[in-house]
């Protein structure tokens, strides 16, 4: 029995997915450090590729031409997201706020793809010990934590809001009433700033619990390969252990879409946001299908 | 024994998802206002240092592309459009030169037709003089074979008259038996 408990705490699938600090100390986490690593592993991907993408200035064709394959992905992604996703939202004015939003995007998944490496369960594997001799494992995914996506959330609620702020202060006000009369502020107001806090908390909890569910279906699933493998040993507890690991192969193929689906709406949703702020053009009829496109993809 | 340890797997993996989640240092909430600062931080400087050294490369290099495209597409058009109204012209031409062929040809053929007249005419006028000539020529030879008949008659006549008087005739005497014979020949003759 003793043995059966240690086996379950040791596969506790949301142990698995939880933060832990490095040497006893919170500011050196598991979320830090993937943080860091993602940060470096972004900055190492875009500036050679931008080098690449880049025209020269000698006038020939080849000025014109994107060398090498990883500067053609990115050059694809980058143009999809500006031609495709936010030029029909913020029309002539996507390439002052382009930057931003492909940081968002770039950053986003490139936290989400490394965390489906298992570094985690190398480095503990690797037998790593922390200054007090414990054995540590580092690793893990930068957007499964609340505090870090909470915090994109409000650095895309901070620049969403201060742009329009900064932009046309009149208007952002005016669109807090939702052009509504006079005599419905009273109730208009409190559900635009209600609606304005809602948007980044949402962005912040959808991109936690998709990244969080994710990997815990797969440290769940992978708790049952093991389970089934020692509790019941022999050919029939391997071969039943076959089934789970095909679905945690199956999942993990799902995990890395919902990389790619998870950066793409936190995007999409700032710029959303964004282009509901900034972009005037828009009427009440189209105020209420963005609105209505907001809640499409947040289902 | 072998069923006892599968419905104790069964078991475990059922509660795996469950109570365990909620065990102590297995909440998914967990942190502190660090990982918040770390990623503050670390997203900033990522996205300044981005800006910096990479997106605005990026954007110019899409930008140009852009253009390029742009102008290209301009050109393209531009081309079409020379195009098409150096074919129009040309077709135009075609269709000028055409209308002449077709009208010089209906003017040969007028002119060829004209001639064929002519000349039909003129053949005609020719074969109506030759057969003019030819009926008085055959007229003046009928005329002229009917008056040595006469002639023929009449010296034959005289020959015989000669022989009947058995006598000599002179000249004059023969110049007025002819007429006479010549005379009454025409007289029988008509």
């Amino acid at each position: 029995m003793n043995t059966a408990l240690c086996m379950l705490a040791a596969a506790n699938p949301v142990g698995h997915v939880t933060d832990k600090p490095i040497n006893g100390q919170w500011y050196v986490s598991n979320v830090t450090v993937m943080l860091v690593l993602s940060g470096i592993a972004t900055l190492w991907l875009l500036i050679p590729a931008a080098k690449r993408i880049t025209t020269g200035k000698s006038g020939s064709i080849d000025d014109l031409r994107t060398r090498g394959v990883l500067a053609n992905m990115v050059e694809s992604v980058c143009l999809y997201l500006r031609d495709e996703v936010f030029r029909p939202v913020l029309g002539d004015e996507t390439d002052r706020y382009v930057p931003v939003l492909w940081s968002f995007f770039w950053f986003i998944l490139i936290s989400n793809l490394l965390g489906l490496v298992p570094i985690l369960d190398i480095t503990a594997a690797l037998g790593l010990n922390d200054f007090h001799g414990t054995p540590v494992g580092i690793g893990g995914t930068a957007t499964q934590s609340i505090w870090v996506t909470g915090t994109l959330a409000v650095i895309a609620f901070v620049f969403i809001n201060g742009t329009a702020i900064i932009k046309d202060p009149i208007g952002f006000l005016k669109h807090l009433t939702a052009g509504a009369p006079v005599f419905m502020w009273p109730i208009m107001v409190p559900v635009e700033l209600i609606g304005m806090i809602v948007k980044p908390v949402a962005l912040a909890l959808r991109l936690f619990a998709n990244m969080t569910g994710g990997h815990i279906i797969v440290a769940t699933l992978l708790g049952f390969v093991v389970s089934l493998s020692t509790a019941l040993g022999g050919v029939s507890g391997h071969g039943l252990a076959i089934v789970p690991l095909i679905g945690t192969i199956v999942i993990y193929f799902l995990e890395i879409m919902v990389a790619f689906i998870q950066a793409y709406i936190f995007t999409f949703l700032t710029c959303l946001f964004l282009g509901q702020l900034v972009v005037h053009a828009h009427d009440d009829h189209e105020h209420d299908e963005s609105h209505g496109g907001e809640h499409a993809a947040a289902h | 024994m072998q069923a006892m340890r599968f419905h104790l797997a069964l078991v475990y993996t059922a509660l795996l998802a469950g109570p365990a989640a909620a065990a102590e240092g297995a909440n998914p909430f967990v942190g502190t206002i660090y990982q918040a600062i770390a990623a503050a931080v670390v997203f900033v400087t990522v996205m300044v240092v981005l800006k910096k050294a990479a997106w605005g490369k990026i954007l110019q290099g899409l930008q140009d592309r852009e253009n390029r495209i742009k102008h290209d597409l301009d050109q393209a058009e531009a081309s079409a459009k020379q195009a098409e109204k150096t074919l129009a012209e040309y077709q135009k031409l075609l269709a000028n030169a055409q209308e002449e062929a077709r009208s010089m040809m209906e003017s040969c053929r007028a002119d060829a037709k004209k001639v064929s007249a002519e000349l039909k005419d003129q053949a005609q006028t020719e074969i109506d003089q030759a057969r003019q000539r030819a009926t008085e020529e055959i007229q003046w030879a009928k005329e002229n074979a009917v008056n040595e008949v006469h002639a023929q008659a009449a010296e034959l006549a005289t020959n015989v008259a000669g022989k009947i008087l058995r006598r000599q005739i002179n000249a004059q005497d023969q110049q007025q038996f002819v007429n006479e014979a010549l005379a009454e020949l025409g007289k029988g003759l008509n």
